[in-house]
């Protein structure tokens, strides 16, 4: 054990010196030590909160690092790591000593899949935190019922573990329903008059869930015709909600309202906040920490939204280059069937534009990648770089109407569709997609699966 | 002979100030896509270079430190880089680089020490001029509309052809093979024209006279549209 972690606090050290990911420090030491989960975690004092779900994790994780560290606390997270089983051992190694017992407050753990959490047996959280669970994410690595019931089988070998779960996803609250745990639950009030009643498959029952409301795919207020589910009383609700000018919502819990006032955006980091602040009151560090931490944390948005239209759609909007970059990592990690659309748009200055001759587009060569489609008032620029940088030139349909090309890629071929949005385009995507998905969604009561 | 072109890329490291390697990239392609085999030299700071192995050559932009750093560099290769220029091999420069071949050139009120290749001077503008341009030009006895992204703040003083033909002040350079444009950044994505035209010289330097087969480009000639429309 003692090699073992030397070995791997070197590789750390030495992939750290050349920028490289530290990962690699986890996977060494697991060939080296079969059982180094276990072991680091028993050099460990201190409690284990772990992160799970579809979208909205590394800021959940994010919002609580910050409010720890403005509470002096002494916490350990996967910040240098990966999400994955590897990076979470490298995330142990980076924190724990040599000799004797490592003394934290808190290690927290953000999970990439909710097929790996079931590889971390040796640990069980004393919090877990479940954002959300889409279908259409995770129909992508496997079939989703089985996802659910390995996590199922998983989250019922943690006895004394505390569940804070988003009561607004009927299959999260399905989970939830089997558990004898302290469960506490958050959500969103937020009907407004041009929602419509909706029904959806009960994921417990197969029978009809039906909806009062509904937001952002499968999040909302719902019950089942035929089982026992239905949205739970949420302990941690949001109300009064207003996304002009930053985000505002009343907090209500325990009969108590908190006010937050926060200079950021995008509907989703609600729940992201939700769970942290239902987190902060379990652990007794109170709701008015996280809203004095918070003051000026500001969301880095990195994630990719979900949409299910007819197919399951990923938005990725860059602000940088780096995170445009990412969005063509991330569509190459995918084994399925794809077609991608860009949305590029005007750049502020006009030498942000050339990085797309240092990205590496090779991605878009891969037979999987059906067609790319290119919309937006510098899409020639991109179609071009495309052409000479890669072998994909039959590939691309450039068109200038951005909402009929919108409309052809979600009624293209492929399984799924990627879109990638940089520079500024005249469109508001993401609410765009959600008017389409409510739209469609109420055109087709089940989800055909 | 084979058709075969050698391209060297001449310190990629220090002198791609705005994906100016992009450039490369379509002269590959452009070979490529007309069946002609093309192989890519790299040379960075301090490596040999053998000229006589390469039939085309291209320098993009920097800052003024990274150009000081290939000045001192390349002063060790003065006499072959002459001998590739007297030859009509093409060179192909980009934004500020042709300024490193003069005997010194001021850049953002530094004076930088040059090769003293060329006889060319800077002198600076007093008003700077950044945007999007058309450069109506003659190259080869054909006239070809450029466009691009220029951001100069000097002009240059030589008495070589110009690349413009209407411009008031000297818009890059033409000398045998040497076509400089302070265009910078990918330069040929968009100008196709200029791109096969260093290809032209290149194979008719080592094989007479050729013609290029037409490929597709109407990618750039929407893409020129448009910028046309705007300008």
């Amino acid at each position: 054990m003692l090699f073992t972690l030397m070995i791997g606090k070197l590789a750390i050290k030495i992939a750290g010196l050349v920028n490289k990911d530290i990962g690699i420090a986890g996977k060494i030491a697991y060939k080296l030590n079969k059982n180094i989960l276990e072991k680091l975690k028993k050099k460990i004092t201190g409690e284990f909160i772990f992160i799970v779900g579809t979208n909205g994790k590394t800021t959940t994780r994010k919002l609580l690092v910050e409010i720890f560290g403005k509470e002096k606390l002494n916490i350990g997270s996967n910040h240098h790591s990966r999400d994955d089983y590897d990076g979470i051992i490298s995330a142990l190694i980076e924190k724990v000593r040599i000799f004797g017992k490592t003394k934290v407050d808190y290690m927290v753990i953000e999970i990439k899949d909710i097929a790996t959490l079931s590889l971390f047996t040796e640990i069980k959280p004393e919090y877990l935190i479940i954002t959300n669970l889409f279908e259409e994410q995770l129909s992508r690595i496997g079939n989703f019922k089985e996802k659910i019931n390995k996590l199922k089988m998983y989250l019922g070998t943690l006895k004394e573990t505390t569940m804070i779960f988003n009561g607004d996803d009927p299959v999260v609250v399905d989970i939830g329903m089997d558990l004898k745990n302290r469960l506490v639950y958050y959500g969103i009030d937020n009907k407004d008059d041009e929602d419509v009643a909706e029904v959806k498959k009960c994921i417990r029952c197969d029978g009809e869930l039906k909806y009062t409301y509904i937001d952002a795919g499968q999040l909302g207020d719902y019950t089942c015709k035929n089982c026992d589910l239905e949205r739970p009383e949420i302990d941690y609700l949001a109300t009064n909600v207003s996304l002009k000018d930053g985000i505002y919502f009343d907090l209500w819990t325990k009969g108590e309202e908190y006010p937050f006032d926060l200079p950021s955006q995008g509907y989703h980091n609600i729940y992201n906040l939700l769970a942290a602040l239902a987190l902060l009151d379990e652990l007794d560090i109170g709701i008015d920490a996280g809203e004095l931490a918070l003051e000026k944390f500001e969301f880095e948005d990195n994630e990719i939204d979900t949409f299910y239209i007819k197919k399951p759609i990923f938005l990725k909007e860059s602000d940088n280059v780096s995170s445009f970059e990412q969005s063509l990592e991330t569509i190459e990690e995918d084994e399925g069937k794809i077609d991608i659309l860009f949305f590029f748009g005007e750049e502020k200055n006009e030498d942000d534009i050339t990085f797309i001759y240092d990205s590496d587009f090779s991605v878009l060569d891969k037979a999987s990648i059906g067609k790319i489609y290119i919309t937006g008032s510098r899409a020639y620029d991109l179609a071009l770089a495309i052409r000479y940088l890669t072998n994909a030139c039959k590939k691309i349909v450039v068109e200038e109407n951005d909402i009929s090309v919108l409309s052809h890629a979600i009624n293209g071929k492929a399984e799924k569709l990627y879109i990638v949005a940089k520079g500024d385009n005249d469109i508001n995507l993401e609410k765009k997609l959600i008017t389409m998905e409510k739209k469609w969604s109420k055109n087709k009561l089940w989800i055909g699966k | 002979m084979d058709r075969k072109i050698v391209i060297g890329h001449l310190f990629k490291e220090q002198l791609n100030a705005f994906g100016d390697g992009g450039n490369v990239d379509v002269l590959k392609a452009r070979l490529n896509e007309r069946k002609i085999a093309v192989e890519i030299i790299e040379y960075a700071i301090n490596e040999n270079i053998d000229f006589d192995e390469l039939d085309l050559i291209y320098i993009g932009g920097g800052r003024n430190r990274e150009k000081r750093l290939v000045v001192d560099c390349l002063r060790g290769w003065s006499e072959e880089l002459k001998e590739f220029i007297e030859s009509g091999r093409p060179l192909f420069l980009t934004g500020t680089s042709l300024s490193m071949f003069g005997k010194a050139s001021i850049n953002n009120d530094e004076e930088i020490p040059g090769l003293g290749i060329l006889d060319i001077a800077t002198k600076k503008l007093e008003d700077e001029i950044e945007g999007q341009v058309v450069i109506n030009s003659i190259v080869d006895g054909k006239e070809i509309a450029l466009i691009g992204y220029q951001n100069i703040k000097e002009a240059y003083i030589h008495e070589y052809d110009s690349l413009a033909i209407d411009d008031n002040f000297k818009e890059g350079l033409q000398y045998k093979g040497v076509i400089a444009t302070s265009l910078h950044g990918p330069v040929l994505a968009k100008n196709g024209e200029l791109a096969d035209i260093l290809i032209k010289r290149a194979l008719e330097k080592k094989m007479g006279s050729i013609r290029l087969t037409n490929i597709n480009d109407h990618i750039e000639s929407k893409l020129k549209k448009a910028i046309k429309k705007n300008v």
